[in-house]
Protein backbone atom coordinates (compact mmCIF):
# COMPACT_ATOMS: atom_id res chain seq x y z
CA UNK A 1 0.00 0.00 0.00
CA UNK A 2 1.74 3.53 -1.36
CA UNK A 3 0.98 6.44 0.68
CA UNK A 4 2.02 9.94 -0.01
CA UNK A 5 2.83 12.57 2.16
CA UNK A 6 3.53 16.05 1.66
CA UNK A 7 5.84 18.58 3.38
CA UNK A 8 7.70 22.25 2.68
CA UNK A 9 10.74 21.30 4.56
CA UNK A 10 12.82 18.58 5.53
CA UNK A 11 12.39 20.06 9.02
CA UNK A 12 8.86 18.84 8.72
CA UNK A 13 9.36 15.93 7.61
CA UNK A 14 12.11 14.93 10.56
CA UNK A 15 8.62 16.06 12.63
CA UNK A 16 6.63 13.98 10.89
CA UNK A 17 8.61 11.18 10.99
CA UNK A 18 9.20 11.59 14.78
CA UNK A 19 6.12 11.89 15.46
CA UNK A 20 4.84 8.83 13.64
CA UNK A 21 7.58 6.65 15.50
CA UNK A 22 7.07 7.99 19.29
CA UNK A 23 3.11 6.71 18.32
CA UNK A 24 4.26 3.49 17.04
CA UNK A 25 6.63 2.93 20.42
CA UNK A 26 3.76 4.05 22.60
CA UNK A 27 1.53 1.48 20.66
CA UNK A 28 4.33 -1.31 21.24
CA UNK A 29 3.88 -0.52 25.16
CA UNK A 30 0.09 -1.21 24.95
CA UNK A 31 -0.70 -5.06 26.41
CA UNK A 32 -3.62 -6.15 23.74
CA UNK A 33 -6.02 -8.19 25.48
CA UNK A 34 -7.66 -11.17 23.51
CA UNK A 35 -11.19 -10.06 23.99
CA UNK A 36 -10.84 -6.10 23.88
CA UNK A 37 -9.96 -5.90 19.97
CA UNK A 38 -12.89 -4.42 17.85
CA UNK A 39 -12.94 -4.29 14.22
CA UNK A 40 -12.92 -0.48 13.17
CA UNK A 41 -15.44 -0.54 10.35
CA UNK A 42 -18.97 -2.23 12.30
CA UNK A 43 -17.86 -1.90 15.57
CA UNK A 44 -17.98 -5.62 16.30
CA UNK A 45 -15.87 -7.67 17.75
CA UNK A 46 -12.47 -8.88 16.06
CA UNK A 47 -9.07 -10.22 16.24
CA UNK A 48 -5.92 -9.20 15.96
CA UNK A 49 -3.34 -10.63 13.88
CA UNK A 50 -0.27 -11.86 16.59
CA UNK A 51 2.44 -10.11 13.93
CA UNK A 52 1.61 -6.72 13.98
CA UNK A 53 3.98 -6.47 17.00
CA UNK A 54 6.95 -7.39 14.13
CA UNK A 55 5.27 -5.04 11.78
CA UNK A 56 5.32 -2.11 14.22
CA UNK A 57 8.87 -2.72 14.91
CA UNK A 58 9.96 -3.17 11.22
CA UNK A 59 8.03 0.06 10.59
CA UNK A 60 10.12 1.85 13.47
CA UNK A 61 13.24 0.30 12.40
CA UNK A 62 12.90 2.05 8.79
CA UNK A 63 11.81 5.29 10.42
CA UNK A 64 14.96 5.47 12.26
CA UNK A 65 16.94 4.33 8.92
CA UNK A 66 15.19 7.25 6.89
CA UNK A 67 15.88 9.46 10.16
CA UNK A 68 19.70 9.11 10.09
CA UNK A 69 19.97 10.03 6.29
CA UNK A 70 17.65 12.64 6.63
CA UNK A 71 19.72 14.82 8.74
CA UNK A 72 22.74 15.24 6.19
CA UNK A 73 20.09 16.35 3.60
CA UNK A 74 18.00 18.97 5.30
CA UNK A 75 18.62 21.75 2.96
CA UNK A 76 17.28 21.39 -0.41
CA UNK A 77 14.33 23.39 -0.50
CA UNK A 78 11.22 22.48 -2.97
CA UNK A 79 7.92 20.62 -2.39
CA UNK A 80 9.21 17.33 -0.65
CA UNK A 81 7.04 14.14 -1.12
CA UNK A 82 7.77 11.38 1.43
CA UNK A 83 6.88 7.77 -0.09
CA UNK A 84 5.65 5.68 2.15
CA UNK A 85 5.36 1.45 1.57
CA UNK A 86 3.21 -0.25 3.92
CA UNK A 87 3.59 2.30 6.69
CA UNK A 88 7.30 2.61 6.12
CA UNK A 89 8.98 5.41 4.63
CA UNK A 90 10.87 4.52 1.46
CA UNK A 91 11.22 7.38 -0.81
CA UNK A 92 11.31 11.27 -0.35
CA UNK A 93 10.80 12.96 -3.65
CA UNK A 94 12.21 17.02 -3.93
CA UNK A 95 10.15 18.92 -6.10
CA UNK A 96 11.23 22.02 -7.28
CA UNK A 97 8.90 24.88 -7.37
CA UNK A 98 6.09 25.78 -4.69
CA UNK A 99 2.78 24.83 -4.74
CA UNK A 100 0.96 27.79 -3.19
CA UNK B 1 59.31 -33.12 18.46
CA UNK B 2 57.36 -36.22 18.19
CA UNK B 3 55.10 -35.67 21.31
CA UNK B 4 53.80 -32.21 19.98
CA UNK B 5 52.42 -33.91 17.44
CA UNK B 6 50.93 -36.39 19.57
CA UNK B 7 49.42 -33.63 21.16
CA UNK B 8 47.82 -32.26 17.97
CA UNK B 9 44.46 -34.52 18.38
CA UNK B 10 43.28 -33.30 21.63
CA UNK B 11 44.52 -30.00 20.65
CA UNK B 12 41.70 -30.24 17.97
CA UNK B 13 39.38 -32.17 19.94
CA UNK B 14 39.70 -28.71 22.75
CA UNK B 15 39.14 -26.45 20.02
CA UNK B 16 36.00 -28.23 18.79
CA UNK B 17 34.28 -28.24 22.00
CA UNK B 18 35.59 -24.28 21.93
CA UNK B 19 34.00 -23.78 18.76
CA UNK B 20 31.00 -25.44 19.84
CA UNK B 21 30.50 -22.70 22.77
CA UNK B 22 31.82 -20.09 20.40
CA UNK B 23 28.73 -20.43 18.09
CA UNK B 24 26.72 -18.34 20.40
CA UNK B 25 28.66 -15.20 19.85
CA UNK B 26 28.52 -13.17 16.72
CA UNK B 27 30.62 -14.60 13.57
CA UNK B 28 32.23 -11.57 13.39
CA UNK B 29 33.64 -12.19 17.03
CA UNK B 30 34.24 -15.72 16.30
CA UNK B 31 36.59 -14.85 13.13
CA UNK B 32 38.41 -12.18 15.46
CA UNK B 33 39.38 -14.58 17.78
CA UNK B 34 40.45 -17.05 15.40
CA UNK B 35 42.31 -14.30 13.24
CA UNK B 36 44.01 -13.18 16.46
CA UNK B 37 44.74 -16.81 17.56
CA UNK B 38 46.32 -17.91 14.26
CA UNK B 39 48.67 -14.93 14.19
CA UNK B 40 49.96 -15.08 17.70
CA UNK B 41 51.09 -18.96 16.79
CA UNK B 42 52.17 -18.16 13.72
CA UNK B 43 54.57 -15.34 15.51
CA UNK B 44 55.58 -17.52 17.62
CA UNK B 45 56.60 -21.08 15.99
CA UNK B 46 58.97 -18.98 14.59
CA UNK B 47 60.27 -17.50 17.96
CA UNK B 48 59.96 -20.86 19.68
CA UNK B 49 59.28 -23.66 17.14
CA UNK B 50 58.22 -26.17 19.47
CA UNK B 51 55.14 -24.29 19.65
CA UNK B 52 54.22 -25.28 16.02
CA UNK B 53 52.25 -27.97 17.05
CA UNK B 54 49.51 -25.57 18.45
CA UNK B 55 48.51 -24.53 14.66
CA UNK B 56 46.39 -27.44 15.33
CA UNK B 57 44.30 -25.17 16.60
CA UNK B 58 43.90 -24.23 13.31
CA UNK B 59 42.40 -27.85 12.42
CA UNK B 60 39.78 -27.61 15.00
CA UNK B 61 38.13 -25.07 13.95
CA UNK B 62 36.14 -26.65 10.76
CA UNK B 63 36.47 -29.91 12.80
CA UNK B 64 34.08 -27.03 15.57
CA UNK B 65 31.86 -25.76 12.86
CA UNK B 66 31.23 -29.45 11.14
CA UNK B 67 30.27 -30.83 14.57
CA UNK B 68 28.11 -27.96 15.50
CA UNK B 69 26.40 -28.09 12.06
CA UNK B 70 26.05 -32.09 12.15
CA UNK B 71 24.64 -31.51 15.97
CA UNK B 72 22.02 -29.20 14.62
CA UNK B 73 21.03 -31.53 11.45
CA UNK B 74 20.30 -33.87 13.58
CA UNK B 75 18.27 -32.21 15.69
CA UNK B 76 20.29 -31.93 18.45
CA UNK B 77 20.16 -28.76 20.34
CA UNK B 78 23.31 -27.26 20.84
CA UNK B 79 23.70 -27.03 25.23
CA UNK B 80 26.23 -24.46 24.31
CA UNK B 81 24.75 -22.29 21.85
CA UNK B 82 21.12 -20.25 23.08
CA UNK B 83 18.75 -20.60 20.89
CA UNK B 84 17.17 -17.53 22.03
CA UNK B 85 13.28 -16.23 21.25
CA UNK B 86 15.48 -12.63 20.09
CA UNK B 87 17.57 -14.75 17.84
CA UNK B 88 14.46 -16.49 16.22
CA UNK B 89 12.90 -13.27 15.82
CA UNK B 90 15.37 -11.39 14.68
CA UNK B 91 16.28 -14.13 11.70
CA UNK B 92 12.82 -14.22 10.94
CA UNK B 93 12.85 -10.18 10.68
CA UNK B 94 16.33 -10.63 8.24
CA UNK B 95 14.30 -12.83 6.09
CA UNK B 96 11.29 -10.73 5.74
CA UNK B 97 13.51 -7.48 5.18
CA UNK B 98 15.67 -9.04 2.68
CA UNK B 99 12.23 -10.17 0.69
CA UNK B 100 11.07 -6.62 1.55
CA UNK B 101 14.81 -5.88 -0.43
CA UNK B 102 13.65 -7.60 -3.33
CA UNK B 103 10.79 -6.59 -4.08
CA UNK B 104 10.73 -3.57 -6.54
CA UNK B 105 9.84 -0.46 -5.32
CA UNK B 106 6.33 0.81 -5.38
CA UNK B 107 4.44 -2.41 -6.85
CA UNK B 108 1.18 -2.71 -4.93
CA UNK B 109 0.92 -6.28 -3.80
CA UNK B 110 -1.56 -8.57 -1.19
CA UNK B 111 -3.30 -6.13 0.85
CA UNK B 112 -2.94 -6.72 4.71
CA UNK B 113 -0.25 -4.73 6.27
CA UNK B 114 0.27 -2.63 9.66
CA UNK B 115 0.77 0.28 8.12
CA UNK B 116 0.56 2.49 11.79
CA UNK B 117 -0.93 2.63 15.21
CA UNK B 118 -1.85 5.79 16.94
CA UNK B 119 -3.33 6.12 20.32
CA UNK B 120 -6.24 9.07 20.84
CA UNK B 121 -7.30 10.52 23.48
CA UNK B 122 -10.93 10.75 22.58
CA UNK B 123 -13.34 9.71 19.75
CA UNK B 124 -13.47 13.06 18.05
CA UNK B 125 -9.97 13.20 18.02
CA UNK B 126 -9.90 10.34 15.83
CA UNK B 127 -12.84 11.18 13.35
CA UNK B 128 -11.00 14.92 13.00
CA UNK B 129 -7.63 12.73 12.31
CA UNK B 130 -9.44 10.54 9.53
CA UNK B 131 -11.32 13.93 7.74
CA UNK B 132 -7.92 15.33 7.14
CA UNK B 133 -5.96 13.47 4.37
CA UNK B 134 -3.60 15.82 2.11
CA UNK B 135 -5.16 16.61 -1.85
CA UNK B 136 -2.93 14.32 -3.59
CA UNK B 137 -4.34 15.19 -6.98
CA UNK B 138 -3.26 19.25 -6.31
CA UNK B 139 0.33 17.84 -6.52
CA UNK B 140 -0.32 15.44 -9.65
CA UNK B 141 -1.92 18.28 -11.15
CA UNK B 142 1.09 20.32 -10.51
CA UNK B 143 3.57 17.57 -11.92
CA UNK B 144 1.45 17.56 -14.69
CA UNK B 145 2.19 21.06 -15.42
CA UNK B 146 5.88 21.06 -14.51
CA UNK B 147 7.10 20.75 -17.75
CA UNK B 148 6.88 24.28 -18.22
CA UNK B 149 9.05 25.10 -15.68
CA UNK B 150 12.05 22.95 -17.20
CA UNK B 151 14.54 25.13 -17.16
CA UNK B 152 14.21 26.20 -13.24
CA UNK B 153 14.55 22.36 -12.63
CA UNK B 154 17.82 22.26 -14.76
CA UNK B 155 19.10 25.28 -12.83
CA UNK B 156 18.33 23.22 -9.53
CA UNK B 157 20.21 19.99 -10.83
CA UNK B 158 23.32 22.30 -11.65
CA UNK B 159 22.93 23.92 -7.90
CA UNK B 160 22.98 20.67 -6.49
CA UNK B 161 25.92 19.39 -8.55
CA UNK B 162 27.72 22.73 -8.02
CA UNK B 163 27.07 22.10 -4.26
CA UNK B 164 29.15 18.70 -4.94
CA UNK B 165 26.78 17.00 -2.22
CA UNK B 166 25.88 13.45 -3.17
CA UNK B 167 22.36 12.42 -2.80
CA UNK B 168 20.93 9.72 -1.15
CA UNK B 169 18.95 6.94 -3.44
CA UNK B 170 16.00 7.21 -1.45
CA UNK B 171 16.44 11.27 -2.25
CA UNK B 172 15.67 12.16 -5.63
CA UNK B 173 15.95 15.51 -6.72
CA UNK B 174 12.90 15.50 -9.41
CA UNK B 175 14.40 16.44 -13.12
CA UNK B 176 12.63 16.35 -16.23
CA UNK B 177 13.47 12.68 -17.28
CA UNK B 178 11.79 11.53 -14.06
CA UNK B 179 8.58 13.57 -13.81
CA UNK B 180 7.02 10.34 -15.45
CA UNK B 181 8.23 8.13 -12.68
CA UNK B 182 6.87 10.99 -9.82
CA UNK B 183 3.00 11.02 -11.13
CA UNK B 184 3.05 7.49 -11.77
CA UNK B 185 3.74 7.21 -7.95
CA UNK B 186 0.87 9.60 -7.11
CA UNK B 187 -1.30 7.91 -9.43
CA UNK B 188 -1.07 4.56 -7.78
CA UNK B 189 -1.27 6.36 -3.97
CA UNK B 190 -4.02 8.03 -5.19
CA UNK B 191 -6.02 4.52 -6.42
CA UNK B 192 -4.36 3.05 -2.86
CA UNK B 193 -6.59 5.69 -1.09
CA UNK B 194 -9.70 4.85 -2.84
CA UNK B 195 -9.99 1.43 -0.74
CA UNK B 196 -8.72 3.65 2.65
CA UNK B 197 -11.85 6.33 1.76
CA UNK B 198 -14.54 3.51 1.35
CA UNK B 199 -13.19 1.91 4.86
CA UNK B 200 -13.47 5.65 6.34
CA UNK B 201 -16.72 6.07 4.75
CA UNK B 202 -17.77 3.35 6.36
CA UNK B 203 -16.54 4.20 10.11
CA UNK B 204 -18.27 7.88 9.53
CA UNK B 205 -21.22 5.94 9.31
CA UNK B 206 -20.86 3.53 11.86
CA UNK B 207 -19.66 6.68 14.02
CA UNK B 208 -21.89 6.33 16.70
CA UNK B 209 -22.06 2.78 17.25
CA UNK B 210 -18.39 2.68 17.40
CA UNK B 211 -18.34 5.78 19.68
CA UNK B 212 -20.60 3.99 22.44
CA UNK B 213 -18.52 1.25 22.32
CA UNK B 214 -14.97 2.18 22.82
CA UNK B 215 -15.31 4.67 25.60
CA UNK B 216 -12.25 7.07 26.41
CA UNK B 217 -8.47 6.16 25.51
CA UNK B 218 -8.46 3.94 22.96
CA UNK B 219 -5.37 2.83 20.12
CA UNK B 220 -6.25 2.37 16.73
CA UNK B 221 -4.04 -0.16 14.50
CA UNK B 222 -4.16 0.96 10.82
CA UNK B 223 -3.73 -1.83 8.17
CA UNK B 224 -3.31 -0.49 4.59
CA UNK B 225 -3.38 2.95 5.63
CA UNK B 226 -7.13 2.60 6.92
CA UNK B 227 -7.94 2.20 10.29
CA UNK B 228 -8.44 -1.55 11.52
CA UNK B 229 -8.73 -2.11 14.72
CA UNK B 230 -9.54 -0.62 17.83
CA UNK B 231 -8.21 -1.19 21.35
CA UNK B 232 -10.00 0.25 24.10
CA UNK B 233 -7.05 1.46 26.73
CA UNK B 234 -7.95 0.84 30.62
CA UNK B 235 -6.10 2.29 33.26
CA UNK B 236 -3.61 -0.10 33.80
CA UNK B 237 -2.71 -1.27 30.16
CA UNK B 238 0.28 0.78 29.47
Amino acid sequence: MIDIQIFNSFSDVLKYLEAKRDNLLKALEVKVGSNDVINAVDGSFGELSETYRDEIEDIISDINYMLKKIRTNNDYTGIIMLVEENGSPNKIYIIPGDLI
Amino acid sequence: MMQYTMLLPFIAIFTALFMIGITRLPLVFTGLVMAAIAIILGVASFIYPPAMPYLGLLIGVPVGYGFSFLMDKLGINNPLKLQSKQTEINKRRRATRRKKDRKSIYVSEAMGHVTDARIFENFDEFIQSINMAPALNTVLEYIRNISIINNELAQQQVLVYEDGKKQHEFIQLVDADSIDEVSDVIQRAIRDRVMVNNKINSILSNRETIREIIGGRFMVIYVDGAPDKIIPLYYNQE
